[in-house]
């Protein structure tokens, strides 16, 4: 199922793809994901007592790749999966970040991206449609906070998830183990 | 035939009487057809109800309010059953004092009080089974508030379950039971006024 969400962020395109390319290296958007992919799971289980609901894998896995550069546009790759027992339970996310130039002073960014519904009883018991608006709502909280930390790297809030490592990186996800 | 804040209430004293008992055993093993443990599964509940009852505060429009309500780690499985019992009792106050017209986010629409009420009623009925269920127990609420409650989130459910125990279709509606000569249910709450 494809999801995207976009916002224009008040920098210029060689600004924004800079600093894109910094929150990745340093690490702060594999947090960001990891934090983001933790909320999508959260926002499943509040829907309702379901199956077996998801919540139970405990490591996020985020991949992201370099930034991309092409004539108009800024690329990044990546890709969220739960690994682990009970990862199948989570949704699995391929997208793309890509930034434009907005005019002269700004840059539009817009993540687009397909998931795999998760496994299992949520996967299929869960109406696809609430599926997808829980979906909808972590990569849009997603991108909002991307875009702030590119319009303001100073101001941004650190992810909760462990950082500094670049590209790959496993996080636990609620509940930790006990 | 709503769902009140005192039917909230109610599923949350039948959790509370049917779980306290049992809390002087292990909560690390699962909750029922769960991949949780019964202790993650009370955690849930009390983040769940907490969550909902942020909604009716401040009422979001395209998301959940963005926190998340945990337990102590080392708390006992009498402390994380009191957790959720909290949860509850905090959702029942929002659902008492918010206005009619209020409306929050929820993925399966936009609820008001009466409908976070009885997703609330929902969410620690059944999971409260579940954790009785790792037990060898189950939980045996009141049949007209299951009756109340599936009306309200499953309005189609409960006229072609008319004759079914409310409790067990209830379930079913949660995938938790099977109920001969019906489907296995679609999860799709219906936590929006009724009329809309």
């Amino acid at each position: 199922m494809f999801v995207g969400a976009e916002t224009v962020l008040d920098v210029t395109f060689d600004v924004a793809r800079m600093r894109l390319a910094n929150l990745a290296r340093t690490g702060w958007l594999a947090g960001a994901s990891g934090d983001a992919y933790g909320e999508w799971g959260q926002g499943l289980a509040r829907v309702g007592p379901l199956g077996s609901a998801p919540g139970v894998s405990r490591l996020v896995e985020v991949r992201l790749r370099d930034v991309v550069m092409h004539e108009s546009s800024a690329v990044l790759a990546l890709r969220w999966e739960a690994v682990g027992p009970g990862g199948g339970l989570f949704p699995v996310l391929d997208a793309d970040i890509k930034l434009t130039p907005h005019g002269e002073s700004e840059t539009l960014m817009a993540m687009t991206g397909a998931y795999r519904p998760p496994l299992g009883a949520v996967g299929a018991a869960l109406d696809r449609a609430v599926m997808h608006r829980v979906a909808v709502a972590s990569v849009q909280s997603f991108v909002s906070r991307v875009g702030t930390a590119i319009a303001d790297p100073a101001g941004a809030t650190a992810p909760q998830a462990a950082s500094g490592t670049p590209r790959w990186l496993r996080f636990p996800l609620a509940p930790e183990e006990a | 035939m709503t769902v009140t804040a005192s039917d909230l209430e109610t599923a949350i004293s039948c959790m509370m009487s049917g779980l306290l008992p049992v809390t002087d055993r292990d909560w690390s093993v699962r909750a029922g057809t769960l991949e949780w443990d019964c202790w993650h599964t009370a955690e849930h509940i009390g983040d769940c109800l907490l969550s909902y009852a942020w909604q009716l505060a401040v009422q979001p429009t395209t998301r959940y309010v963005r926190a998340v309500a945990t337990a102590e780690k080392d708390a006992s499985p009498a402390e994380v059953l009191e957790f959720a019992i909290t949860g509850g009792r905090v959702l029942a106050s929002m659902v008492r004092t918010s206005p009619a017209h209020v409306r929050a986010y929820h993925p399966a629409g936009m609820a008001d009080p009466e409908g976070f009420a009885a997703l609330g009623c929902n969410e620690a009925l059944v999971h409260g089974n579940d954790i009785a269920q790792g037990f060898g127990l189950s939980l045996q609420p009141p049949r007209d508030v299951c009756r109340r409650v599936l009306a309200r989130i499953y309005p189609h459910a409960l006229a072609e379950l008319a004759d079914a125990d409310p409790w067990t279709s209830l379930l079913w509606a949660a995938g938790r039971t099977e109920l001969p000569g019906y489907p296995p249910a679609r999860w799709r709450p219906h936590p929006a006024p009724l009329n809309s």
